[in-house]
């Protein structure tokens, strides 16, 4: 999933600046699950937001609403009656649904209420770990379903750095090796020979460095 | 020091602090009438936004019994308010509002006494901070 954490409190202040009728917007989909967008958020940074402005004695009218998915225009939708009286949005969605709802509506200001952070999964209540870097090659099958890519400080492809000490990586001792934990899976699985493959060099414009991407199913396409 | 009397609301644990307030009655020992007692299951059923609503809703003060640690019920609902109250005390300083104005006791059900002078104690420190700057009404 896309796990996010909300900004400060403060950062959004400045964002609603002079803007007095506003819609903030949750989402039911991953936010809620890492606990930064979803319903209970929503009204906590609605109230938070009407608690602030009349500290400093302004009354302005803040809702929250929350939708079923931000990153999807048909469940965007649903927020056209609610929309016509707001002067700003304030999205907990990650910055897929901020972008949907800006373009969905593009005579309203929709900012972030959150900061993106990666895709990844609960490692327990209350923490989050990266998982996936969406390089658009996965190379999973060769890596005994552990990713060099987010796993791995450096993203190598052909196992560890230099840095690698006793299972830990250099940046932290709190950051397991990649590499090590690569090496330690396929010997469980019994498949240390297809580390004797060599992975060639990545091509990375699968990754960020081919700027935008799109994926085209033109069968699916109507 | 401003002469005012706050609106408390006392966010109290139904096995402890709800039940030294029944004893504190039945020995017929008053509390403040200033003092708006909300009964929870656990401590850990409250959330931060039932504590921002007391105050959007006029509160000068929000107070919350949980039991002692290791004696709660439902194992971890003490644990959990306490963090939750933290980090509410850190929104609300955040947002302008003073985090004194927020408190958390712990308590067991036969503190009755105990219970009472938090709350006098609180009633004053609440006093000495003055009315909340959000008043509806």
């Amino acid at each position: 999933m896309i796990v996010a954490e909300q900004k400060e409190i403060s950062e959004i202040i400045n964002m609603v600046g002079d803007h007095n009728n506003i819609l903030v917007v949750g989402c039911d989909t991953c936010v809620t699950v890492c606990l930064a967008g979803g319903a209970k958020e929503a009204a906590i940074l609605s109230s938070a937001l009407r608690l602030a402005y009349r500290v400093k004695g302004k009354e302005i009218t803040v809702e929250a609403t929350t939708i079923e998915r931000q990153c999807e225009i048909e469940f965007v939708d649903a927020l056209e009656p609610i929309l016509k009286r707001k002067d700003l949005v304030i999205s907990m969605g990650c910055g897929i649904g901020v972008q949907t709802i800006a373009e969905r509506f593009p005579q309203l200001l929709v900012v972030p209420a959150l900061n993106t952070k990666f895709l990844g999964l609960p490692e327990k209540q209350g923490v989050w770990v990266e998982r996936c870097q969406a390089c658009g090659q996965c190379v999973l099958d060769k890596t005994g379903g552990i990713c060099p890519i987010s796993r791995c400080s450096k993203s190598l492809l052909n196992g560890p750095c230099g840095g690698s000490q006793n299972g830990k990586c250099e940046i932290s001792k709190d950051t397991d090796c990649g590499w090590h934990l690569i090496y330690e899976r396929l010997k469980t699985l019994g498949r240390l020979e297809s580390l004797e493959e060599i992975m060639p060099v990545k091509n990375w414009s699968t990754s960020r460095d081919g700027g935008p991407r799109k994926v085209i199913r033109e069968d699916m396409c109507l | 020091m401003m002469d005012f009397t706050p609106h408390i609301v006392a966010f109290c644990c139904e096995n402890s602090a709800y039940r030294a307030v029944d004893i504190a009655g039945a020995k017929q020992e008053g509390y403040p009438s200033n003092i708006q007692l909300c009964r929870l299951p656990c401590s850990g059923k409250l959330e931060i936004n039932h504590i921002l609503r007391a105050f959007e809703e006029g509160a000068d003060g929000v107070f919350v019994f949980a039991c002692h640690p290791d004696s709660c019920k439902f194992l971890k609902g003490n644990v959990r308010a306490s963090k939750r109250i933290e980090h509410t005390a850190s929104l609300l300083e955040k947002i302008g509002l003073e985090k004194e104005r927020l408190r958390f006791f712990h308590l067991s059900e036969l503190e009755w006494a105990a219970f009472l002078e938090a709350v006098r104690q609180g009633n004053e420190s609440i006093k000495s901070l003055g009315p909340s700057p959000i008043k509806v009404r």
